[in-house]
């Protein structure tokens, strides 16, 4: 059996993109067999996403990046004689326009399911409060006879959500707006105790209020940071605000260090302390803090969102360490400003979506190893 | 206590605030429950006839159960 010649027939077959189609049996014991092997588990992975495939998607011409590497990966092969080649190269065609479509393919298909789990909570969220808001509206007008101090409090809990709305949508506009790369950034050397104070001016009321002293050990000879001063303002407020909301006694401090070319923020409380199961999700998008039993109404469950994307964007980390009934504590690193040739404004990135864009990478993701 | 002909079901201390005015108001027997665990246990203990349920409320994994315990011929009514 000539196995180009099988090759050859079944190259026509997989132009069609039929389901269906059948297995090449090759077993030359050379390249030609691995590439039959690896043609063959193409069309398997064709066969499952053929139905939904979109033929527009077929046509993306990024396809073609991988074919010039194949080609050249082929044509450095020496053993192979010209005519051979021509044959392979529709192919490695056909292979890489298969490949770019079901990477294609799959990316949209998880932005989608993350867009529409987003909507879908975002309008759960956005209900909620309304729900309560007409609710008691509608109490209110349709009981005339409701004491002075049910009234009172009924008209609380109106002003309450309807404020909670305004933050939910405020929220809701900053994050979108960062992820979709529409902020702007305004970088510069910053004092991180100066930032610091600023941040602890905001809440102190609040901390006043449950009498929470704030004792902030962030040193004024700490080298300048490189960041945007309301960005990182708006995580200190985030931060402190939640330690202050989930203590009740002891005190909440706020600590600098420089750790290598990097400083590190620590907001550590005395307060309630999270759950173990909850340390990894505190920081998506409406997974909430807030515990129902005191009866209070939730945050919007976008603050710590937000400030993972911000520090995220000025090439810092975010994390937390807590133990229920411990106090928690979290941490975040921004870099520091180095006088360096690369000080001109910052260009950010979007972190690399999975899959990836650098056509050098469409082999390996798509389990190709021509 | 085999009187309750509502359940509230909802984790949103105001949803429930607001319900359970009206149905006090209107002399309605109600009772609350404010996850999947405890609505489960209301509907064993009450056999309510009426539900305002938050579907995405904490421990909702339960609420198949609910479902399964209303389906049966000693609950449904």
């Amino acid at each position: 059996v000539d196995p180009l010649r099988i090759f050859n027939s079944f190259k026509n077959k997989i132009t069609f993109l039929i389901p269906g189609v059948g297995r090449l049996k090759i077993q030359s014991g050379d390249e030609i067999q691995e590439l039959a092997n690896e043609f063959n588990e193409m069309a398997l992975k064709l066969q499952a996403s053929h139905s939904s495939l979109e033929q527009e998607a077929a046509e993306r011409t990024q396809g073609v990046a991988v074919v010039n590497k194949i080609a050249r990966t082929i044509g450095s092969k020496r053993n192979f004689a010209d005519r051979n080649l021509e044959m392979l190269i529709p192919i490695a065609e056909q292979l890489a326009i298969a490949a770019e479509t079901i990477r294609l393919f799959e990316q949209t298909k998880k932005l989608d399911q993350l867009k529409s789990d987003f909507v879908s909570k975002v309008s759960h969220e956005l209900r909620t409060p309304l729900t309560s808001i007409k609710g008691f509206t509608e109490i209110l007008l349709s009981y005339q006879d409701i004491d002075l101090k049910t009234r009172q409090e009924f008209l609380t809990i109106i002003n309450e959500e309807s404020e909670r709305l305004t933050r939910l949508i405020n929220d809701i506009l900053d994050i979108s707006k960062i992820e979709a790369g529409k902020t702007e950034w305004n970088i510069q050397p910053l004092s991180p105790s100066e930032i610091v104070v600023h941040a602890v001016k905001s809440v102190r009321a609040m901390a006043v209020e449950k009498n929470l002293p704030i004792v902030i050990d962030v040193p004024e000879s700490l080298p300048k940071i490189r960041g945007d001063r309301d960005q990182l303002i708006q995580v200190l407020d985030n931060l402190l605000g939640n330690a202050i909301k989930f203590s009740n006694s002891g005190h909440v401090t706020i600590q600098g260090v420089q750790e290598d070319r990097m400083v590190r923020i620590s907001v550590i409380d005395t307060g309630v302390g999270i759950p173990d199961a909850d340390i990894q999700k505190i920081f998506d998008k409406f997974h909430h803090l807030g515990d129902t039993r005191t009866g209070k109404p939730r945050g919007t469950g976008l603050g710590l969102s937000i400030c993972r994307e911000i520090i995220q964007r000025l090439g810092g980390k975010i994390w937390c360490e807590s133990h229920l009934g411990n106090g928690s504590r979290f941490h975040f690193t921004v870099p520091l400003w180095l006088e360096t040739p690369r000080n001109h404004p910052m260009t950010f990135e979007r972190p690399a979506a999975p899959g990836g864009r650098d056509p050098d990478n469409i082999n390996r993701d798509c389990g190709l190893n021509i | 206590l085999g009187s309750v002909t509502i359940l509230i079901a909802d984790d949103e201390p105001y949803i429930v605030r607001s319900l359970s005015y009206i149905l006090q108001r209107e002399g309605i027997s109600f009772a609350i429950a404010t996850d999947g665990q405890e609505a489960l246990q209301m509907v064993r203990q009450h056999r309510p006839k009426i539900f305002f349920l938050d579907i995405m409320m904490p421990k909702k994994q339960v609420l198949a159960r609910v479902k399964k315990l209303l389906a049966s011929p000693t609950t449904g009514s």
